[in-house]
């Protein structure tokens, strides 16, 4: 069971997660819903597909 | 003070010391209106090209001097997280900002702000974090619920996360060059910030000049706030 955001994202232990802070595109969705999208970037994250935020 | 008038207070604040580190070391003039810098990459071409090389140090990178964290920023796309902007994740020595990458340019700019500013914020407040999953869920049911009034300070953060995001694209050093004498579609598009965005500014003008008048009066000394 998932007590903890650590628990959640599966993050490293030697660096623990201490926040999570979400803006919402709509409000349709479920909690649940939106955690399971936040899962699926972190993983995408971890498998390096995601691209740089650049200014301009 | 209400938590409320409190935290806004602290998301604007904190914002405002950022800018005023940027201004100072960009060397940047307070009537200029230019976008405010988040990145310093120069992979940038037109409009934008004398701009960013004129800009040795963005907010990012000010961010991670201020809160002694290394802050990566990702763009996702949109089918991985359809109903979400963007998110933070903060670690003990670091943090992530995640933006949907359908928003267009100015939408961006302006959710990185956004969590940009939960950073700042969380410097100043530890009660602003959450970590555990019953009081994150509960966060996100007052978010998708508008009948839902936020009661804790994590929660009522979220809405003010949207003050520092404000401040730190349409900042004070702008406004008092009178920025807002302009409609908000020129306002918008001289700072690359959101229409809405710089429609809530002028809105808010009040507010914000209320907010001014309580910070100290030597806001250098402020920097120190980053080093609780």
């Amino acid at each position: 069971m998932e007590n903890t955001l650590n628990d959640f994202l599966g993050s490293d232990p030697k660096d623990s997660a201490v926040d999570i802070k979400l803006s919402i595109e709509n409000n349709r969705s479920t909690p649940e819903e939106l955690l399971s999208q936040v899962k699926r970037v972190i993983d995408a994250d971890k498998n390096n597909i995601l691209t740089d935020f650049i200014d301009y | 003070m209400s938590d409320l008038n409190k935290i806004q207070k602290e998301a604007v604040l904190t914002a405002q010391v950022l800018i005023q580190d940027y201004f100072q070391k960009n060397s940047v003039q307070e009537d200029s209106f230019k976008p405010i810098s988040i990145t310093t990459e120069s992979k940038c071409s037109g409009w934008a090209a004398s701009t960013v090389h004129s800009i040795t140090i963005g907010l990012k990178a000010i961010a991670e001097q201020n809160t002694n964290k290394t802050i990566r920023i990702k763009e996702f796309d949109e089918e991985l997280a359809p109903d979400i902007q963007g998110f933070l994740i903060e670690y003990e020595t670091c943090a992530t900002v995640y933006v949907n990458r359908a928003l267009n340019f100015c939408w961006r700019r302006f959710i990185v702000a956004k969590e940009l500013s939960h950073l700042l914020m969380n410097k100043m407040e530890f009660n602003l974090r959450l970590q555990d999953m019953n009081e994150i869920k509960t966060l996100l049911s007052v978010l998708l619920s508008p009948s839902m009034t936020p009661s804790t300070k994590a929660q009522i953060s979220e809405y003010m996360a949207y003050f520092g995001a404000l401040e730190l694209l349409l900042p004070k050093q702008y406004i008092d060059n009178r920025l807002l004498a302009r409609d908000a579609e020129k306002i918008a598009d001289l700072v690359r910030s959101p229409v809405q965005a710089a429609t809530l500014r002028k809105q808010q003008v009040d507010v914000f000049s209320e907010l001014y008048n309580s910070f100290p009066i030597d806001l250098s000394r402020m920097n120190n706030l980053f080093n609780q």
